[in-house]
């Protein structure tokens, strides 16, 4: 035991040392930052204790824009399982399966403003192929219903209201946020996921799923026994990377595609951090609203760390 | 299965077609109805390099994001093997601190971050521009999950052999590690390539600028060039796909079981 | 091995990077960094400076329209030299984190008298707390573009100004065509959701009282103001509303793009400013005119623009202080003119012969107007009590929810007044020196 420890922290020690210096310390900074009054338009700061915190979990808006960053999320379990599947797909080694893997993974090259622009298109309420095709359908099967507004609308699936926190029957419907949401899942699916889950699944020993089949188990009994468990590790890194990503993001769509509107539904809790920071100048305010979303992604990472854990070893 | 995947990558090459359209059209043909020009303009290409020192932008950024992506797979795979492979007492609690440092949006930690920048001398140079973002817990998280996957039958079949923990590292786990470790390289380098606030905050002279922020000049208030925009977009698009159709071979790999039993 | 190779190959990549960097100026010339937008105007601007001072070049160094980049900068004390701040928002907030250095004392010595030469309702973006910290590069004040071919298809004589908004409706809707499916054609009046400046100006209304310590937005005038838009959309019909406006344009985000319509003649008339010039110019064909813009119970409009502030840690103050007093220069304000980049901020280069008439833009007749109408140009209504960003984004969000419909007038300035005060509330509250200044003055 005594070896590794030593062999650990030689191994450790590049990367920790560039990772105190420049990733733990400014943390560290910010949070220190979270417990005082810091305004870039004051000279002076004072420590104020836990105020902000205070302050921040008895305004409405942060509520608002957690209750809009969780509802962004909602197409985060689409696009795991959908990058699961594609990977599955491609995961052979077919001529031509290179092509199929590089346009699916195009998404993630393609400028961003490129993607939004052309998602703008998309959804434009009057013009977009989407909802030219939504009133096709409605024609077809006779549905009198008004098509969605999309980007423009304020609804949502979840009727969530606008200006408090709760849900109204009048906000019902698709709009803006899920907009975004489904935006989401086609930019992430073909993307860094499927590309981890095809690394991952190289390491599926042919062995043991050959083993099972020999034992008479189907496919999915197969995939679900012997490939998903190998899969943990990844699992829990998508996911993990996904909520971080999912409750620190928002941020470019908000700029570029919505400015945060409309009325603020799709203003995600980084946008507001932004906000806050630099056109508020609120820093140290900023920095307790990051520590309490810090506080939630933490927790939801730890309910999933057993799961995550498990090293690959089998007899 | 095959027809399901054609009509979903059809529906993926969706913004790069209009990308490649929208980047030969003259400027008041981009917010038109009709997808392909009336009239093809070429000299967009060139006019990219001409309105802004595009080359050295270029340049630039592939330099750094090279290097970035260099010393993070070296450094992540080494902290990952430790975190991944090796008993130590701290081991956990380290981690979760890595964990915990990536959820801090980048926002609040850029005024310290730059204070830091400052005291070093790093302030706009390249080196500034690419150690601090050489040394995140992304790598490190990334290539231990992976790590994780790998059986640890070969490793110890290897120490019975008598091999020491770097031998280990270097002969066994490595290797094995690939598909991991070009992932990572794929991202990091996409990472890095496509990053703009921190070299906005950093850097001052013009010869330090990268992509990103060049190709801010064609998507200004004042001046929206996106037929621009989406041929200089499309032209530094070369290197990242180059590095992604040379890794994707390597992505998939068997491992050869063989090696144990045999 | 592969690692080796990366890695030499790296360290020769390096060596040739270091080789090939030029020096900071192959000249030789002292460099000045200025920060400001990414208007390619600016360049030429830069060009005049370096021109009149041969021993100096200018960096001009984009930031992406907000304050990180300077702020940043400055806070670790390696800040620009010189740099622009749009608006009085962003003024208070570089003077109060303490990167602008006082020129009360240096301007007149450069024979500057701000007070005397510029327009006042840019005081606000150059003067904090009795103190001058910037010059003004230029300013600008919206009047109404219209198209005269667009008008006399309608058989629309070009209205007589002064008009209040009740004019304008009628001329408007004449002017609003549509197709036959019913979808609009042709908008009588655009306008953006953020020019509601325009129209509070135009009714006397404020946002804060004179001395900043109440918020005034529950009155009259602002009801008035905020009715006059919406009713724009939604009882009259001749300006579209926010989901009109996005299904007309794939760029831009929500709201912006009004420069664009006008242009592709989506509109007849529209609100905006001599800077879309830099825009309109490059379509062709196009035969405007310019009025004045309509008003409500005042000839009173809303003024902005920019004013470069110097940094006091900056290595080469005197040639910062040069570069503010440039923009005092006959040479710039003729070049801001000819660019239409705004107006001249100093008035008296607008009543020169050749501001009037142009000769590389004849057909440009109005300039006339412009200047005519900057004159009754006044600025934001501010208060040293809450970070005017947050004040205004409170009012903006009540105001799209007008826009949207979703709202009255009278109840959106209600929520929008109980939220500043609130958020003055808080802003007091964490600055105890602010709030015995706003207890002297007299608040509660």
């Amino acid at each position: 035991m005594k070896k590794q420890t030593w062999a650990a922290w030689l191994f450790i020690s590049p990367n920790l040392i560039g990772f105190a210096v420049f990733t733990a310390w400014p943390v560290a900074f910010s949070l220190v930052a979270s417990f005082t009054n810091w305004s870039l338009e004051r000279p002076q700061t004072s420590y104020v204790g836990l105020r902000n915190y205070q302050e921040l979990l008895g305004d409405q808006k942060f509520w608002l824009y957690l209750g809009n960053t969780v509802y962004m999320m909602l197409g985060l379990p689409v696009a795991l399982f959908g990058s699961l599947w594609l990977a599955v797909l491609l995961n052979r080694k077919l001529p031509g399966i290179a092509a199929f893997r590089t346009l699916l993974y195009i998404p993630s090259f393609a400028s961003g403003v490129a993607i939004m622009l052309l998602w703008k298109a998309l959804y434009n309420p009057d013009y977009g192929p989407i909802n030219q095709s939504i009133r096709l359908l409605y024609g077809f099967f006779h549905i009198h219903a008004d098509v969605p507004q999309w980007l423009l609308s304020t609804k949502n699936l979840a009727g969530l209201d606008v200006e408090k926190v709760g849900i109204t029957g009048s906000q019902f419907g698709l709009g803006a946020r899920d907009a975004l949401n489904i935006m989401g899942v086609w930019t992430a699916i073909g993307g860094n996921n499927m590309l981890l889950y095809l690394a991952a699944l190289s390491n599926v020993p042919e062995e043991l799923i050959e083993a099972a089949q020999l034992d008479g188990a189907s496919k999915w009994r197969c995939f679900k026994d012997v490939t998903w468990p190998q899969l943990a590790p990844t699992t829990f890194f998508i996911l993990v990377m996904s909520i971080i990503g999912g409750l620190q993001g928002g941020f470019d769509q908000a700029r570029v595609m919505t400015t945060g509107g409309p009325s603020n539904t799709t203003t995600s809790l980084a946008y507001h951090i932004y906000s806050l920071a630099f056109e508020q100048f609120r820093i140290g305010y900023a920095s307790a609203v990051s520590w309490v979303l810090f506080g939630f992604v933490f927790l939801a990472t730890m309910v999933n760390w057993r799961f995550g854990n498990r090293a690959t070893s089998y007899v | 299965m095959v027809v399901l995947l054609l009509l979903f990558s059809a529906f993926t090459v969706l913004p790069l077609i209009w990308m490649v359209f929208t980047s030969f059209k003259p400027l008041q043909e981009v917010e038109g109805q009709n997808l392909l020009p009336t009239h093809w303009q070429p000299e967009n290409y060139s006019q990219v390099f001409t309105s802004v020192p595009f080359a050295r932008y270029y340049m630039n950024s592939v330099f750094i994001a090279a290097w970035v992506t260099f010393l993070t797979c070296l450094t992540s795979a080494m902290s990952a093997y430790a975190f991944a492979r090796l008993e130590w007492r701290f081991r956990d609690a380290v981690f979760k601190m890595y964990l915990a440092t990536m959820m801090i949006p980048g926002v609040v930690t850029m005024i310290p971050n730059y204070t830091l920048m400052v005291r070093l001398h790093l302030l706009d140079s390249f080196t500034g521009l690419i150690v601090p973002s050489a040394f995140g817990a992304f790598g490190t998280f990334l290539l231990r999950q992976f790590m994780l996957t790998i059986p640890t039958a070969l490793d110890e079949a290897a120490t019975i052999d008598g091999a020491g923990p770097l031998n280990v590292f270097l002969d066994v786990v490595l290797p094995l590690a690939r598909p991991g470790l070009i992932a990572l390289a794929i991202f990091t380098f996409l990472g890095t390539y496509g990053s703009f606030y921190w070299p906005l905050v950093l850097v001052k002279s013009e010869q330090l600028r990268t992509l990103p922020i060049g190709m801010m000049y064609f998507d200004t208030a004042y001046d929206r060039q996106t037929n621009l925009l989406m041929a200089a977009s499309l032209m530094s698009l070369l290197p990242p796909i180059a590095l992604f159709l040379v890794g994707q071979k390597y992505l998939v790999r068997g491992i050869a079981l063989g090696a144990v039993k045999g | 091995m592969l690692l080796l190779i990366c890695f030499a190959v790296l360290v020769a990549a390096s060596l040739a990077v270091w080789r090939l960097q030029p020096p900071a100026d192959p000249q030789g010339r002292l460099v000045l960094t200025w920060v400001s937008d990414l208007n390619p105007l600016r360049t030429e601007q830069a060009k005049l400076f370096e021109k009149l001072h041969p021993n100096v070049r200018v960096n001009v160094d984009p930031d992406n329209g907000g304050v990180e980049k300077v702020i940043v900068q400055s806070l670790a004390g390696v800040g620009p030299d010189v740099y622009d701040a749009f608006d009085t928002f962003q003024t208070v907030a570089y003077v109060q984190s303490g990167v602008a250095l006082d020129v009360s004392s240096k301007l007149p010595q450069e024979g500057i008298d701000l007070k005397k030469e510029v327009y006042p309702g840019t005081f606000n973006t150059c003067f904090y707390e009795g103190k001058a910290y910037g010059v003004p590069t230029n300013v600008a004040v919206d009047g109404v573009w219209y198209h005269k071919d667009l008008l006399k298809a309608a058989g629309v004589e070009p209205p007589k100004t002064p008009w209040t908004w009740d004019k304008l409706i009628p001329i408007a809707q004449k002017l609003t065509l549509k197709n036959p499916d019913g979808t609009v054609r042709q908008y009588g009046f655009l306008y953006d959701n953020w020019n509601w400046a325009d129209f509070f100006a135009t009714f006397g209304a404020l946002v804060f009282s004179p001395d900043g310590s109440r918020c005034v937005l529950d009155s009259k005038p602002a009801i008035d103001a905020v009715q006059v838009m919406h009713d724009l959309v939604y009882k009259y019909h001749v300006s579209p509303s926010p989901v009109e406006q996005s299904s007309m344009a794939t760029q831009g985000g929500f709201g912006s793009g009004t420069i664009t319509f006008f242009g592709a003649k989506r509109g007849a008339m529209a609100l905006g400013g001599r800077w879309w010039l830099s825009t309109l110019r490059s379509y062709k064909g196009l035969d405007m005119g310019v009025l004045e813009s309509p008003y409500g119970t005042q000839r009173k409009y809303h003024m902005y623009g920019r004013a470069v502030l110097v940094n006091p840690s900056s290595p080469h103050l005197r040639e910062a202080l040069e570069f503010q007093k440039f923009m005092a220069d006959p040479q710039y304000l003729a070049l801001i003119n000819h660019q239409a980049d705004g107006i001249a901020a100093f008035e008296r280069a607008n009543y020169l012969p050749s501001f009037e008439f142009d000769p590389d833009h004849p057909d440009e007749k109005d300039n006339v107007v412009w200047r005519d109408i900057a004159a009754r140009g006044i600025g934001w209504s501010v208060s040293p009590y809450l970070n005017a960003n947050t004040a205004s984004k409170l009012v903006q969000d009540q105001i799209d929810l007008v826009l949207a419909d979703q709202k009255t007038a009278a109840q959106a300035m209600r929520d929008a007044s109980k939220n500043i005060e609130e958020a003055m509330k808080v802003s007091l509250r964490d600055d105890p020196a602010l709030k015995k200044r706003y207890e002297q003055a007299g608040g509660r």
